[in-house]
């Protein structure tokens, strides 16, 4: 009795191990069509759309920059695209005050070998910072292997920011 | 008992392994690119560098000095100046002077003047509503004078000390 209760449990084990591989190898090899065959990334860091531009409409350290909509040069704006990972851009918005606007514009690459679509953008701000992202047809947007697509993000200084704060702002563009 | 309930265990923990692993496969089709942004905002920061008036001894448009008019900076507030103004009379006159200088980073204009005399002590300030002032950093058109004139009507007060505060109201200069 107590050896066929033995019996049973290595069964299960057997079967554990087995269910367990078999949805490993399946995970993988399911996130491995999803990559071009020629790309370098790695499993579980899927990239293949990367930002190939990403400028703002008000440069610093611009002698003549005046700030948009407006008579003075005050605050000035820069994006930079992460050297390592062309996935994420890094936007700095300096000297900004109630009223201050700016525009980037960035451009999205599917580096891929299969379609990519943009699926949802999704914003996170504190209220005293108003972002919105463009063009409208962005969201539904399918990009084909090794094609690009414009958008922009607006950015929009409320009148309830205060003196001397720095806000953070982040801008997620989901595909699948 | 004990060992229906470590078979259970088993399943159970198995089949939150797999969910996990699938999970984490289908998670790897997902492709996110993202922009983190910040905005950091200037100051806006006024300061009344020198206050002065015209009655140095004898009475602006008298022969004789009588009254005395005295105007400083309020320490707790540069923003404000304190008129004093002692033995007067009525049709006593004085002007007053106030340079005020832009610290912040951001252009400013006068939105207002806010003066707490009293009922019979008439305060004029010549009309420098809108006028800016950008940053003393900038090198220019930094600071600006502002001048008005305080005139003593007949209701004054014999033997009364009057003490009153002139305070510059500034804006961001986009916003006035």
């Amino acid at each position: 009795m107590t050896e066929n209760r033995t019996v049973t449990n290595r069964v299960w084990l057997a079967l554990l191990i087995v269910v367990l591989c078999c949805t490993l190898l399946s995970g993988y090899g399911c996130s491995s069509q999803a990559m071009s065959p020629g790309s370098s990334i790695q499993q579980g860091g899927d990239k293949d759309p990367i930002f190939t531009s990403c400028s703002c409409n008000d440069l610093c350290n611009d002698p003549v920059g005046i700030d948009p909509g407006q008579d003075k040069d005050v605050g000035c704006c820069i994006c930079v695209i992460d050297s390592t990972n062309a996935t994420n851009a890094t936007v700095t918005i300096s000297n900004a005050y109630p009223g201050y606007e700016c525009r980037i514009n960035f451009t999205i690459q599917n580096t891929a070998s299969l379609d990519v679509n943009i699926t949802s953008v999704n914003i996170t701000a504190p209220p005293a910072i108003k972002i919105s992202v463009g063009p409208s047809n962005l969201v539904g947007t399918t990009l084909g292997p090794g094609a690009k697509t414009d958008g922009f993000i607006d950015v929009h200084v409320n009148d309830s920011a205060t003196q001397s704060t720095t806000y953070t702002f982040t801008v997620k563009i989901d595909g699948d | 008992m004990k060992g229906r309930l470590g078979k259970s265990g088993i399943v159970l923990l198995a089949l939150a392994l797999c969910l996990s692993i699938t999970g984490a496969a289908f998670a790897h089709w997902e492709k996110v690119v993202t922009i983190d942004g910040t905005v950091t905002t200037g100051n806006l920061n006024l300061v009344i560098i020198s206050a002065a008036d015209d009655d140095a001894g004898i009475d602006p448009g008298y022969t004789k000095d009588v009254a005395d008019t005295t105007i400083v900076i309020d320490p707790e507030d540069p923003q404000r100046a304190i008129v004093t103004i002692t033995n007067a009379y009525p049709s006593y006159e004085v002007y007053w002077h106030v340079t005020v200088r832009n610290v912040g980073t951001i252009p400013a204009a006068l939105q207002g003047i806010i003066v707490t005399a009293p009922e019979c002590i008439t305060v004029e300030a010549w009309d420098s509503i809108g006028e800016q002032i950008d940053p003393y950093s900038w090198g220019s058109n930094y600071q600006r004078d502002n001048s008005g004139r305080i005139h003593v009507e007949q209701c004054a007060e014999q033997g009364a000390t009057y003490v009153f505060t002139v305070e510059f109201v500034y804006w961001n200069w986009n916003e006035v």
